[in-house]
């Protein structure tokens, strides 16, 4: 694909790599007709070494029962739903008001069984030594809300119901979300259990005008004692294990926030961008208010990703340099179901992970136990695939897709990807990117030498 | 009306390493190199590497005539730039990047490790007997040619679990037994390994004297057929061994000189052997040969392409070893036979066994040329094979006849 700017054109090369051209060349090899002989002669050279190959497209990798099977024993964390129920009522909660409301959410919290059922059903599989190949691994059980420490003596009853089971090849670890506005209660027992605490905070006070409690007054200032609490109190606890997320929003620019952590507890957030599905259309122009421009420590990973898709100079890790097998390849971004989660809702639903929209769940824990059938989970997915799988042959995004399965929609029985990006579509995009790119050198020297992900 | 301005830059494909006062440019698609002395062209390829840029302005008739050369031998091209316009975004030709590198792999949360540290895990070699003693050469090289001391088995068993875990690695392609004993027949924990790896990786490993006595040699599994020409050149070893038909099997001459290479020659036309290889033997005083056949001068580092992959690879990684595990029957692990054990499998759990793989001063995973003060200042430091077990047998860090 060629991207044409002022001075160069961009070939983004099929097989990887990102060209440069003079315009006159790239024009040169567009129309096949070479009024140079050097130029003649260099485009031979570039074709012999596969510069314009197709990348040769083979969309025939199946999901399968014993797959995903191996994929739940083999998994990193069990996720608990603790409770529907928050004490806060931030602005831009996915259940309040910019959102179309999700039917059946009534501040349930988790059922005890239910969530001990989840664990000797999965145990069990931890344990199986012909499918476990995590050997000293660390299962996470991970505490998420509402609000989890709403919950706290539930938390602490799963808490113990684990430790009180044997697992053969592997060991616990605990994490959480939480709002940290409770923390000060129960801080001591979540130190002494190593809990990896994830606390969501957008940054200063003013930062953080968007997060408040039920009666309208804003959370910062306990937030930020507690996490003063815990600095103080336990300091190696803090530096170790302590992180933040910041849901980026229209008043707090990711410098200003960067610098706000730095400098208060030497951390860098995690940042993360306001849910643009569901909208209510009657709360839109108000949405749109706190919606965030994007800026270029948001936009960077756009231009990162642009980069990792085509230069080929970027590689997830060391195997990356060895060549691969692209056979069987499945389309899409979806995970194998279970690899990375198992989420327990607080209403008993079974999904692959807490962004999964509920009405996707793949088992449930009901009274008479848990009820996973992996070989259906393959078949639904293997139809998923069967039906978006011409259009993923024809999109322009196939080899750098990071759409869930589980967001496609259903149209007349058949499922179809929200995402299709026709070529004209992405090469405008990258358009954009490599304009900005030239125009803006600190951006180049930010991914080359500053990138972290955000 | 604005003046127009000369801008060279390089290609992606092309590679470039500038040390001491000159700079080796290198083409990966023609194969080509140029070696550069100029002093104001290396000063803006210096400045180029030092701000992570790509291409510089050309001033002098003297740059103009150098970069026009270049451009013709295909390394970059010039575009003309308007006075006051910004130069356009070239990728620095020597960028790259592992996101999940070393560092990472030690230090990010526990949570991450095991996931991204098991990816690594290419090749696992399984010493069945104890191979050698410290100062047998011959097994340190070829650990399954020569008749070992020790005892088959002997602990093996206590961790099978953990190799059965660790054959189940998804990147694991290669899984090498060496067998050194000839009494293959009670060879039990085989059929343990048959069972619990899978088949398509397995690779036997013993020598020709065992394969005579291996009454029934398995005939799916891949297998490894080593030859000391020196100890069985004069014995008909092939002759008896012919007489059984064999599937999946390959020779291996080891050879210490170029007359073996002739005796070798023979065996192979004598038995129309098709699939073979020859492997060379440091003996400690056979030096010349491997100056003559090993070592490595400019022709042979030029002698096939080296793409832009296998170029960055060996700046981060020795490819050779990376990802390889040797385990002893005694539990101990390393990555290179010839090197100190990292730890011992029954100690370390294998998330501890990949990490210790990944940081340990012992481990060669990321012993490159960039580490060895020879190779360190060498232009063609990234062009050079990775480092190999022939070097640390014998004890000299770069096999060529550059330096």
């Amino acid at each position: 694909m060629f991207i044409n700017d002022k001075i160069l054109s961009y070939y983004l090369s099929d097989k990887k790599g990102i060209y440069f051209f003079p315009n006159r060349f790239a024009r040169q090899i567009k129309s096949g007709i070479f009024d140079d002989v050097f130029y003649k002669k260099k485009y031979e050279l570039l074709k012999k070494n596969g510069v314009f190959n197709k990348k040769e497209i083979l969309l025939d990798g199946l999901y399968s029962g014993p797959i995903i099977r191996r994929a739940l024993t083999n998994t990193i964390a069990i996720d608990f739903e603790l409770t529907e129920n928050c004490n806060l009522d931030c602005e831009y909660c996915i259940f309040g008001k910019f959102y179309e409301q999700i039917p059946g959410r009534k501040n349930k919290s988790i059922n005890l069984n239910y969530a001990f059922k989840l664990i000797d059903y999965t145990f069990n599989l931890f344990n199986d030594p012909n499918e476990n190949f995590s050997l000293g691994k660390p299962i996470y059980l991970g505490f998420y809300g509402g609000e989890p420490l709403l919950e706290f003596k539930k938390l602490v009853e799963i808490i113990n119901y684990a430790k009180s089971k044997k697992l053969n090849y592997n060991f616990l670890r605990y994490s959480m979300t939480t709002n940290g506005t409770l923390i000060h209660k129960y801080i001591d027992y979540l130190v002494e259990h190593e809990f990896k605490l994830s606390i969501s905070l957008d940054g200063n006070k003013n930062h953080n005008y968007l997060r408040k409690y039920k009666n309208k007054k804003e959370c910062y200032d306990d937030v930020f004692n507690n996490i003063n609490l815990i600095k103080r109190k336990y300091p190696a606890y803090f530096k170790e294990n302590v992180s933040f997320n910041t849901v980026r929003h229209s008043k707090n620019p990711v410098n200003e926030v960067e610098k706000y952590f730095s400098e208060n507890f030497n951390k860098r957030p995690i940042f993360s961008l306001l849910n643009q599905n569901r909208i209510n259309k009657n709360n839109e122009i108000e949405f749109n208010k706190i919606l965030s421009e994007p800026d270029l420590q948001i936009r960077i990973k756009e231009y990162y990703d642009f980069l990792k898709n085509f230069s080929e100079r970027i590689k997830p890790s060391y195997a990356d340099f060895f060549d691969g097998d692209e056979e069987n390849f499945i389309p899409t971004g979806t995970c194998i179901p279970f690899s990375r989660r198992i989420f327990l809702t607080a209403d008993g639903k079974i999904l692959p992970c807490e962004k999964i929209d509920h009405k996707y769940y793949l088992g449930e824990v009901t009274y008479n136990g848990v009820s996973i059938d992996f070989e259906e989970i393959g078949a639904k997915l293997n139809k998923v695939l069967a039906d978006i799988k011409k259009s993923c042959y024809n999109c322009s995004n196939l080899w750098h897709c990071e759409e869930c399965m589980f967001s496609f929609d259903k149209k007349a029985d058949k499922y179809v990807c929200k995402k299709f990006t026709p070529k004209s579509k992405i090469k405008e995009y990258y358009k954009t990117i490599v304009e900005n790119i030239s125009e803006n050198k600190a951006i180049l020297s930010k991914l080359i030498n500053d990138y972290h992900e955000i | 009306m604005k003046s127009k301005y000369d801008f060279f830059y390089f290609e992606p494909y092309v590679h470039i390493n500038y040390q001491d006062n000159k700079a080796l440019l290198y083409n990966t698609f023609t194969n080509k190199q140029e070696i550069l002395d100029n002093n104001i062209l290396l000063k803006l390829i210096q400045q180029n590497i030092q701000d992570q840029t790509n291409g510089f302005f050309l001033h002098s008739p003297i740059e103009k005539e150098i970069c026009n050369k270049l451009r013709k031998g295909y390394f970059g091209d010039i575009v003309s730039i308007v006075e006051g316009e910004t130069p356009p975004f070239v990728l620095p030709t020597e960028f790259s990047k592992v996101e999940k590198n070393k560092e990472f792999l030690k230090t990010a949360p526990l949570r991450n490790i095991s996931e991204n540290i098991i990816n690594c895990l290419f090749e696992l070699d399984l010493y069945i007997d104890n191979p050698y003693q410290d100062n047998d050469t011959y097994n340190k090289q070829f650990p399954s040619v020569y008749f070992p001391i020790g005892e088959r088995e002997k602990e093996f068993s206590d961790f099978l679990f953990q190799i059965e875990a660790l054959g189940n690695s998804s990147n694991l392609n290669t899984i090498n037994i060496f067998i050194s004993k000839s009494n293959v027949e009670n060879f039990h924990l085989l059929d343990e390994f048959k069972n619990k790896l899978d088949n398509n990786k397995l690779v036997l490993h013993f020598n020709i004297e065992t394969a005579i006595n291996y009454k029934q040699i398995d005939d799916d599994l891949q297998k490894l057929v080593y030859y000391p020409i020196s100890i069985y050149s004069k014995e008909n070893k092939l002759g008896k061994f012919k007489s059984k038909k064999v599937n999946n099997l390959k020779f291996l001459f080891i050879i210490e000189s170029e007359d073996q290479i002739s005796v070798a020659d023979d065996i192979v036309c004598k038995y129309g052997i098709r699939d073979y290889d020859y492997k060379p033997f440091f003996n400690g005083n056979n030096l010349d040969f491997f100056e003559d056949n090993v070592f490595l001068d400019e022709e042979s580092i030029f002698s096939k392409k080296i793409n832009k992959n296998q170029i960055l690879r060996n700046r981060e990684i020795n490819a050779i070893d990376f990802g390889k595990i040797i385990i002893f029957n005694d539990g101990k692990y390393c990555t290179n036979n010839l090197l100190p054990i990292l730890g011992n499998i029954k100690n370390d759990d294998i998330r501890q066994m990949l990490i210790n793989c990944i940081s340990s001063k012992n481990s060669t995973w990321f012993l490159t040329r960039n580490d060895l003060p020879k190779c360190k200042n060498c232009i063609y430091n990234q062009l050079c094979p990775p480092v190999s077990d022939y070097e640390h047998v014998i004890g000299k860090f770069n096999l060529c006849n550059i330096l």
